[in-house]
């Protein structure tokens, strides 16, 4: 009895541990940076919370607040911009993504032809390439060559189709649909096209899913490469603001505002996360994921 | 190709035409098959293959971009970044440093974790993988904000939870080995979740007549633990100590924008000295690096794959 009240209270500790810099981002977003910079960190803003730093950010705070901010040029920021400008990229990018994967995840599951084998090879030894390697190159091509710089090609085409997305939707695809329910369909005259659409696609929701959310915090939180392709304020992510706005600040970061921003910005993800959180733990513990 | 079809010479050159024949003709009626597989093949041509051949002959050379000549060097870039490069040097210690301080701690950690959570009559098991998970959907970006507010030294949680059991303020981003360790918990708390769940899944699938048949045999749990948990769990810590190794090669947000690389570049990572190196337009460098980049991936891989090897098969460490 003892031995699981220690289990409990060390798990729970952990929880607490695990959860704090989430409390503490949302605690600092309430209050204004002199509360933040108390001789203590403070458990609850002493003051009451105060959105001062969201209707900053969301350019709806009254000129007196503006004012007292000292931050004349924040209406230069259009946060809710960015929050689009991110959505948009990563929307797009899980639609190319779970599309294009599932394709190829059920030909190397179900079908049988030339070369399957070989082919599957190569996809498999490209996950062993480390991405620097041509890092340089592949930039100079996309913002040089192909003249994506300030556009969001560069999140889309590339990782149209991924060795780890293939990969992926063919362990999904080989062990939940069974060969009967594909041979009857095509013996009733359907296309392969068809097939996908229709039986394995419907049938792989909750698959689709996992890749999907894996795919949209990946492209959510990229920074290295929207950090160099993206220039024009307008074209900003939402890490990308942040990342410049506290490195702008560097010698005395904004937190109220950066943890505001913060908190906007992992919303949506927190939400994508505990609606499908099932699905996605029980993905990550089957062990054909590393996140 | 020839070798997948089963040319040899002593077939007759009618019969190996025919064979030909009868291949494509067979790939002609899967087109559809091949056209469902192509995209991935286009994209890593464009996007994989010609930027790596393109970048071996840009590592050979010098070029600023643009319309700027390409001036052939040799292997100048490399013997340049190995002998004469001394921030390289420098992001190469850190990262074997840091591979020294994440490694033991978070395999650790994550499978005392995990070996907790896999007790049978746990309750609540799902609401703490799901909470030890969450630090998954962050961004390198928001936790190098929230983290650098937690380890300031005068207003940070760190050091007022540190003092109140009366250790002084620890300078954590201001000097080397606390600024290392910072970086060490901030990616602990990123990556554990991922690791704690591997481990879970990992755990379950260990057979408990095993465990069953130990106790029978007199074994007591810690015996349990290194003889059977362990053994059964080397291909997964094989798998998380190699992904760890390339994750730390290729750090770059979290750092930059928690230490910026300092105090005295003591957190300087390799990836950054990549983008400095594009930020200062020295591309053929910055190519060069990339290819040494890869091969310090894979001579690691290599090493600790030897090194391990008795590792690859469970059968082989599983005595009664």
């Amino acid at each position: 009895m003892i031995g699981y009240a220690l289990l409990y209270a060390f798990l729970v500790i952990l929880a607490i541990i695990f959860m704090f810099p989430f409390y503490s981002m949302v605690v600092g977003s309430l209050m204004p940076k002199e509360e933040l910079f108390r001789s203590y960190p403070q458990l609850w803003p002493p003051n009451g919370p105060q959105l001062t730093a969201y209707r900053l950010l969301l350019q709806i705070a009254s000129p007196e607040e503006v004012a007292a901010s000292g931050l004349q040029n924040i209406s230069n920021y259009n946060f809710i911009r960015y929050i689009f400008n991110t959505l948009l990229i990563a929307s797009v990018a899980v639609a190319l993504q779970v599309f294009f994967n599932t394709l190829a995840g059920y030909t190397f599951a179900k079908r049988h032809f030339p070369f399957k084998n070989q082919l599957f090879g190569v996809i498999l030894a490209t996950l062993l390439l480390p991405a620097a390697i041509n890092f340089v190159p592949f930039y100079l091509l996309v913002a040089g060559t192909l003249g994506w710089k300030d556009t969001y090609w560069p999140f889309w085409i590339p990782n149209l189709a991924t060795a780890f997305g293939i990969f992926l939707m063919r362990q999904f695809i080989a062990s939940t649909i069974p060969d009967e329910l594909i041979d009857s369909a095509t013996i009733d005259g359907a296309s392969q096209f068809q097939i996908v659409t229709r039986i394995v696609m419907p049938i792989m929701a909750g698959g689709m899913v996992v890749l999907g959310i894996l795919t949209f915090v990946a492209v959510y939180n990229e920074y290295i490469l929207t950090n160099l392709i993206i220039s024009k304020p307008d074209l900003r992510t939402v890490q990308l603001f942040l990342a410049n706005f506290k490195q702008a600040t560097i010698r005395a970061p904004l937190y109220d505002l950066l943890f505001a921003g913060s908190v906007m910005a992992t919303i949506p993800l927190l939400v994508l996360f505990f609606v499908f959180q099932r699905k996605l733990v029980e993905g990550v513990m089957s062990g054909a994921i590393k996140g | 190709m020839a070798q997948a079809i089963g040319t040899t010479s002593a077939i007759p050159q009618a019969s190996r035409s025919a064979r030909w024949r009868a291949l494509l003709r067979e790939m002609w009626k899967h087109r559809v098959d091949y056209l469902f597989i192509s995209p991935f093949f286009i994209v890593f041509l464009v996007f994989g293959v010609y930027p790596m051949l393109w970048g071996f002959r840009l590592s050979l050379s010098r070029w600023a971009g643009g319309q700027r000549p390409m001036e052939w060097v040799g292997l100048n870039n490399y013997i340049g970044l190995l002998t004469n490069d001394p921030l390289l040097g420098k992001a190469f210690l850190n990262t074997m440093m840091l591979l020294g301080w994440i490694l033991p701690t978070g395999l650790a950690f994550a499978l005392v974790v995990a070996v907790m959570l896999n007790v049978r009559r746990l309750r609540g098991r799902g609401i703490f993988r799901t909470l030890y998970f969450l630090p998954f959907v962050t961004s390198g970006v928001i936790v190098a904000i929230v983290f650098s507010q937690f380890l300031d030294k005068n207003y940070g949680w760190v050091n007022l939870l540190l003092g109140k059991i009366g250790i002084p303020p620890v300078p954590w981003l201001v000097e080397a080995i606390p600024a290392q360790i910072s970086v060490t918990l901030l990616l602990h708390w990123m990556g554990s979740g991922t690791n704690i769940l591997i481990f879970l899944g990992a755990l379950q699938a260990i057979d408990r007549e095993l465990y069953e048949a130990a106790e029978i045999d007199g074994a007591n749990a810690v015996q349990s633990f290194f003889r059977i948990t362990v053994p059964m769990l080397r291909p997964v810590l094989l798998f998380m100590i190699i992904t760890a190794t390339i994750g730390l090669i290729n750090l770059y947000a979290q750092v930059k924008l928690l230490t910026n690389g300092g105090p005295q570049n003591n957190t300087y990572t390799m990836f950054m000295r990549m983008m400095d190196l594009i930020a200062g337009n020295r591309f053929g460098e910055g190519a060069a690096l990339g290819f040494i980049m890869g091969a310090i991936i894979l001579v690691i891989t290599f090493v600790q794959l030897r090194l391990l090897r008795s590792w690859w098969t469970v059968e082989g460490n599983l005595k009664s």
